[in-house]
């Protein structure tokens, strides 16, 4: 089944019943009224709209039943991470007990298991919760098998490993539509670039944030990619990829804003700081209107936190030492409300998103 | 698209276990790293595991001869050593930016050449309780020429191991401010710093964990087991060999 065509039925039924709610507000205050003809006419176009779209879908075509559909979300995530821990605890339990040439094959065989699990559900047609859910844990079963791997033959970490487990949750995303397990993947393909960069200068490639700037490349690039490549826009993965590469940009900087000596390079920690909360800014700064400019609200908010948090990390270290620290935070409070007040302005510009 | 990216996951899986079994199936052909028998001493039952029956055994080891423990400074790794290993210690410690300066140095992935101390020792004089023998003596970036410069693989492992540096002011254990700040490299660790014990040299070692976790260790204990560590052409350990150690049934003497 197609998840985009699901994902547009089932906000489609919204809008319907978001219609059907103000309608009937429009003809309780004598705004707009209906004849009975057309009532009824709207009423069964609606009726066999909304049959229509839950027997080809499974949408939830009532408010209730979205509602039950988020307690057994809840339920079902509980169970999931219930089955995730009984499997572990059951292998750690039995481990010892088990033939040594078994250990790679149970390790190889749990998260082939779960892609089959994943392409079963699809082909069942499933909701997307669950099938995001049977997604994530292959890919964390991927990620829990890996490192068991390394444990069980003693191996030294590898920066390979990142790109292991970013490829194949990346493919597991793409495969079915599945944007966490492909913001997974993201992240994790960012994080090798930032541990080749690592290992290339001597380092230990599990102490990424050792010299973060090697992250900033490959989160430029994933930012970058639904502009370049418009295969990076199916299933509304432009969002993924923007938000991935603006937080694999965001989180170093913040750490080179905070400690400016972990700078590859070569002035003093004091500049490195300095230049990097202004870069923190800006970059904050730039994702907020770049969101504004795609409709994008996600990534306006998550702009509008990354320039807050640079924002205060700056002030700090101009105000702090001096000021009273009342007056500090005074200021800091007057500042938020001064950029509260212009969101505000520019929220009525913000382009409607047409859906994907 | 959607089966060809299924089917790439299905291979990254696949792939990455073969990857890794062919690559550890060649390595442990060829023992450069050194192969030694190791004791309790050295190789330590894990305090506590939950549940699990997968055991790994921890490697005690000391940053240099007569070090106490791994908090001790390690001599032989001076401001030279430090810059064979990739360090820039160019600044003097009483800069006054020296300690940033230190403090954006890397830690360093190295190879370690451990050394198992006192091998006839352990048999002529069994009562030095369960203090190891196996001590950190050199480090270095090229394993082949750490190899040359220590070439009994009996008696020299050659392992990876973190070193970092360490900007001090103040004395590691009293905390007093020292005369002069200096600057130390340290062992942030050897790698890996555990070891798995696979069926079925875990059974052997299952009914001491137990007992150890039934009864306190007494004082001046002898090790009771032996198990033969090989550290393979990548430098990576693995176990080939366990057994009991025969125990004398002689009361404890107080180190």
């Amino acid at each position: 089944m197609d998840l985009s065509a699901r994902r547009q039925a089932q906000q489609r039924v919204d809008r319907i019943h978001a219609f059907q709610g103000e309608l009937s507000d429009l003809e309780r205050e004598h705004g707009l009224e209906l004849t009975p003809e057309q009532r009824a006419g709207l009423e069964e176009h609606h009726r066999r709209l909304l049959a229509e779209l839950t027997a080809r879908f499974d949408v939830d075509a009532t408010a209730s039943g979205k509602r039950i559909a988020w307690g057994m979300r809840v339920a079902s995530l509980l169970g999931g991470a219930a089955f995730c821990a009984a499997l572990v605890l059951f292998l750690h339990r039995i481990w010892g007990a088990l033939p040594a040439f078994t250990h790679p094959l149970i390790l190889a065989a749990i998260p082939l298991l779960l892609l089959a699990g994943v392409e079963l559900g699809f082909r069942r047609g499933i909701q997307p919760y669950f099938l995001t859910l049977l997604g994530t844990t292959a890919c964390g079963a991927f990620l829990v098998e890996l490192n068991a791997l390394g444990s069980v033959f003693n191996l030294v970490p590898s920066p390979h490993v990142f790109l292991a487990w970013g490829s194949f949750s990346v493919l597991v995303g793409y495969a079915y539509g599945l944007r966490m397990p492909l913001a997974a993947g993201l992240l994790l393909l960012c994080a090798y670039a930032a541990a080749l960069g690592v290992s290339a200068q001597g380092g230990f490639c599990s102490n990424l944030l050792d010299r973060p700037e090697w992250f900033l490349p490959a989160a430029a690039l994933c930012y970058a990619a639904p502009s370049l490549h418009g295969g990076c826009n199916r299933h509304d993965f432009g969002f993924v990829f923007r938000g991935c590469g603006a937080i694999a940009a965001l989180v170093p900087l913040l750490v080179l804003a905070l400690s400016g000596y972990h700078s590859l390079l070569p002035w003093s920690g004091r500049t490195m700081e300095m230049i990097y909360q202004l870069a923190g800014l800006g970059v904050s700064a730039g994702v907020i209107f770049h969101g504004f400019r795609l409709g994008r609200s996600g990534l306006v908010n998550l702009g509008a936190l990354a320039f807050v948090v640079f924002l205060y990390v700056k002030l700090h270290a101009w105000w702090w030492a001096w000021m009273p620290k009342y007056l500090f935070f005074l200021s800091i409070g007057l500042i938020l409300l001064l950029l509260f007040h212009l969101f505000r302005r520019l929220r009525p510009g913000l382009p409607r998103r047409t859906p994907p | 698209m959607k089966r060809l990216a299924v089917l790439s996951a299905a291979a990254v899986v696949v792939a990455t276990h073969t990857w890794t079994h062919v690559a550890v199936s060649r390595n442990r052909g060829d023992a450069s790293g050194g192969q030694v028998e190791l004791t309790e001493r050295e190789l330590r039952l894990p305090g506590e595991s939950g549940e699990s029956t997968a055991l790994f055994l921890e490697f005690e080891w000391v940053p240099g001869a007569g070090a106490r423990d791994r908090l001790d400074a390690v001599p032989w790794l001076n401001s030279a050593k430090l810059g064979e290993l990739g360090f820039n210690c160019s600044v003097p410690a009483t800069q006054p930016d020296a300690r940033d300066f230190y403090r954006a140095q890397m830690t360093a992935l190295v190879f370690l050449v451990l050394e198992l101390e006192n091998q006839a020792g352990e048999l002529t004089h069994p009562n030095q309780g369960m203090r190891t023998r196996l001590v950190a003596v050199d480090a270095g970036r090229n394993p082949v020429r750490l190899r040359e410069k220590f070439p009994d693989p009996t008696r020299h492992l050659l392992s990876r191991g973190l070193v970092r540096l360490v900007f001090r002011d103040r004395a590691e254990r009293t905390g007093e401010p020292l005369a002069q700040p200096r600057v130390e490299g340290r062992i942030a660790a050897v790698l890996p710093g555990q070891i798995f014990v696979p069926p079925p040299h875990n059974q052997v070692l299952a009914g001491l964990l137990r007992r150890d976790r039934a009864e306190r260790d007494p004082p001046g204990r002898e090790p009771r087991y032996a198990v033969t560590v090989s550290w393979d052409a990548d430098y990576q350990p693995w176990i080939s060999g366990l057994r009991l150690l025969p125990q004398t049934n002689r009361e404890p003497t107080a180190r």
